[in-house]
């Protein structure tokens, strides 16, 4: 599942007393506005704007040398994570978790599964996506086979089960399964980033249910995992929800061509630069039509060149050429970046999407779906300590989730504000070499974030 | 006393560019022996050079033990993460230019653009099961380049070396690879699209921040970007003296203060100091003039106010009171 969140720049959170933890904080402890911009070589009204957004990377590294000399405590976040000189990673040990959740979990009727921390690198390659493949630990061992530790148990579980030979791949119908784990798990952290790269995690995956039991699997999941963060005493939280469906049909009601809604459904689950490969798509619309008046490939069709057949380039030639003028709009560019940013209650996201579709029919299926999930997980739309938003962006990077995505936020916690998550991942087995598809969903918990959430809130473990 | 260390690339056509570059400064670089690994600058004390495989140089300079290195941007951005905050590029020096670029089989004509291989990419995993390959010795910029234009379905096939051969001995379907006059490419039937220039690398004057910079280095630093500076400038100025001929000096236009600041606005010419005294006396002019601007400059002048001949000069080296290569360093180092 997926930890990943956005440390927010300039905010202040408890630390250590004398630890500077905001660019406001640093420029004061530097000698005031003046000082800093002499120093940076920049006009004291960049240095204000400083104040507000904090500091831009290339001053990172002479601010923290700076700092340094002047014996400054100062929060590794504010530089992004740069040191004055190269340090030794310093790692700690995860604790070892003994947490009641799989217990829980247990309780409720899943079976407690547990899949090696070494896993074989491929599946993790091609399925988690740009951002978390590049947190892999991932190395060949002595007998050649590339292999990772494993970044979370979702994909070990379902290699679980497909290993279970009444569910293998030449199984005529796959047994529903209730599995649920607690174990390590390790990521990369970029230097500085105050993340621990080894953590456990407490989860539940429901692999195999059929169409008709999508809603209730979901809103069991949901339930078993909200009342473990409740048990854990953590009183005050965010569910964050989101369908990577709601996207696709957006655009298809926005009318976007079929060739430019697959690169941004692409862009969408791959991509850390969203908005560079909508920029990319408008800088296209304005390119002149010839650049795409490419001539035929002669030659045999069943010829290939690296790979792919004449037939195959032409295909794609005659496809292009049926679909110039069909480009990406202004208006469109515009209404996808908003979609991007909408985030709130259920009811106020469906009316954001009105404003930007007009008429918003094409997706008030989904808003049906939202309520009976409420009303099947328990989710209250009134309980102020738990509150429920809809965010349309949310959960995308985790590239093998198809359709509910959510996470459980205590924005007590900052950078680590996720302290839950989980989605529907209905492609996932057949890609790992299960015969048809097979409907899944699963999500987990970071249990030290769990426990932070928990301190922080007087509850206990 | 310890002295600021230069790495250099050791042999070939890196350390021979290198060697004249300083030559031309007026710093040649003088080596221990022809097979020597330590070396001094001629006329600045206190820089020991040190001769280094190409390949290590930017790996040095990150970890701080070489003060500046001579090596490519392509080398530095592939090796160093988050390159900026560890490296400052001082100075380009004008030699080992080269692209690198993605290429992909020129029969591929519906790869016009970094989206086109996007989709294909995604279309060939769809259809074989398996990731299109990618050989490149460049993982690091292949991949921050590949993610920048939403390309995510592919395989980096590590190539150290005939990397263009890769489609066609069917060992990748694409390659990322370095080139300068795309020959090598075009023979080998590849093609880059029209978005698919990734860096245009020179070889660079690298300075480290994560060296040690005591007073003494930082004074030969000095020293030595004073002289780099000094050249480089000379090398894209030319020295323009417009003279009257001299039966006619009387015809002459007088020139006011706005005609030398247009210059300078306009032309980016400095007027010399002593030549507004000297103008007033026999009619004469002199410049410095941006070597781009040199020929309207002289086009403009000679109409405008009558000169008969313009005589143009390469000054060897043009020393400032300023140093604003040093200034920069300085400024990132504190």
């Amino acid at each position: 599942m997926k930890y990943d969140d956005k440390s927010r720049a300039a905010s202040a959170y408890a630390t250590p007393a004398g630890r500077l933890t905001t660019a406001n904080a640093v420029i004061d402890a530097l000698g005031g506005t003046k000082a800093v911009a002499d120093l940076l070589s920049v006009g004291a009204s960049s240095v204000s704007n400083y104040r507000r957004l904090g500091f831009p990377a290339r001053a990172y590294f002479s601010l923290a040398k700076a700092c340094e000399t002047q014996g400054l405590n100062v929060a590794d976040a504010v530089f992004g994570g740069v040191s004055s000189r190269a340090q030794p990673t310093q790692r700690q040990a995860a604790k070892s978790q003994h947490t009641p959740a799989l217990e829980m979990f247990t309780a409720h009727g899943f079976t407690a599964c547990h899949t090696p921390i070494l896993q074989p690198a491929g599946p993790f390659i091609d399925r988690m996506g740009e951002e978390m493949r590049r947190r892999l630990y991932m190395f060949t061992d002595p007998g050649g086979e590339q292999v990772c530790l494993r970044p979370d148990l979702t994909i070990p579980s379902a290699l679980a089960y497909l290993a279970d030979p009444q569910n293998s791949a030449s199984a005529a119908s796959p047994a529903k399964a209730k599995l649920a784990y607690e174990g390590l798990a390790f990521r990369y952290q970029s230097r500085g980033a105050g993340k621990p790269e080894e953590f456990y995690q407490a989860g539940v995956e429901i692999i195999g249910g059929t169409p008709e039991q999508s809603l209730s699997d979901e809103a069991e999941i949901l339930r078993v995992i909200l009342q473990a963060v409740d048990a854990a005493g953590v009183r005050t939280y965010e569910i964050v929800l989101n369908n990577l469906g709601m996207f696709t049909q957006f655009l298809t009601a926005l009318g976007v061509s079929l060739g430019t809604k697959k690169r941004l459904e692409r862009a969408y689950h791959q991509s850390a630069n969203f908005e560079a490969v909508v920029q990319n798509l408008l800088t296209e619309a304005q390119r002149p039509q010839p650049a795409r008046d490419i001539g035929f490939v002669t030659g045999d069709a069943n010829d290939e060149i690296a790979g792919r057949s004449i037939g195959e380039i032409n295909a794609r030639i005659e496809r292009l050429q049926s679909e110039a003028g069909d480009q990406l709009t202004q208006a469109q560019a515009t209404a996808i970046l908003r979609f991007m940013q909408l985030s709130g209650p259920a009811a106020s996201v469906m009316q954001d999407l009105q404003a930007l579709l007009g008429d918003a029919s094409a997706m008030t299926s989904f808003n049906d779906d939202w309520q009976a999930l409420f009303s099947q997980a328990g989710l209250a739309q009134n309980d102020a300590n738990k509150q429920v938003f809809i965010a349309t962006a949310q959960g995308r990077k985790m590239a093998y989730y198809t359709g509910l995505a959510f996470e459980v936020h205590v924005p007590g916690l900052q950078a680590q504000r996720v302290i839950a998550s989980g989605g529907r991942y209905d492609d996932l087995l057949q890609s790992l070499g299960a015969q048809n598809p097979i409907n899944a969903i699963g999500g987990a918990i970071a249990l030290e974030r769990l426990e932070a959430a928990s301190q922080q809130q007087g509850g206990s473990l | 006393m310890s002295q600021l260390i230069l790495g250099v690339p050791s042999k070939g056509r890196l350390e021979e560019n290198a060697s004249s570059v300083f030559s031309k400064a007026g710093i040649a670089l003088k080596r221990a022996g022809a097979r020597g690994y330590t070396g001094r600058v001629l006329g600045i004390a206190d820089i020991e050079v040190q001769y280094i495989s190409a390949s290590e140089i930017a790996a040095r300079l990150a970890d701080g033990s070489v003060h500046f290195g001579i090596t490519g941007e392509d080398l530095l951005r592939e090796e160093i993460v988050d390159m900026d905050s560890v490296i400052q590029l001082v100075l380009p020096l004008g030699f080992g230019r080269a692209d690198v670029v993605v290429a992909i089989p020129e029969a591929w004509a519906d790869v016009t653009h970094m989206s086109d291989l996007a989709e294909v990419a995604a279309d060939y995993r769809a259809r074989h099961g398996k990731r299109l390959r990618v050989a490149t010795k460049y993982t690091q910029l292949c991949s921050d380049f590949f993610a920048r234009h939403g390309v995510s379905d592919y395989v980096i096939v590590q190539s150290f070396g005939a990397t263009e051969a890769a489609p066609n001995s069917g060992a990748a379907e694409a390659i990322v690879d370095i080139t300068s006059t795309g020959a090598t490419l075009v023979a080998n039937q590849l093609r880059v699209p029209e978005d698919g220039v990734m860096l245009k690398s020179e070889a660079n004057l690298a300075a480290s921040l994560r060296a040690d910079w005591s007073d003494t280095q930082r004074a030969a630093a000095k020293q030595l970007l004073s002289r780099l500076a000094a050249y480089r400038t000379a090398g894209t100025t030319r020295q323009v003296q417009f003279l009257a001929d001299p039966e006619a000096r009387s015809s002459l236009t007088p020139r006011s203060l706005s005609d030398y600041q247009e210059a300078e606005s306009r032309f980016g010419a400095r007027h010399l100091a002593d030549s507004q005294h000297l103008g007033l006396e026999n009619g004469s002019e002199r410049f410095f003039v941006p070597e781009q601007n040199l020929q309207a400059m002289i086009d403009l002048w000679m109409r405008r106010f009558g000169f008969a001949q313009a005589l143009v000069s390469q000054p060897d080296f043009i020393f400032e009171n300023r140093n604003p290569l040093y200034e920069r360093l300085a400024g990132a180092l504190l």
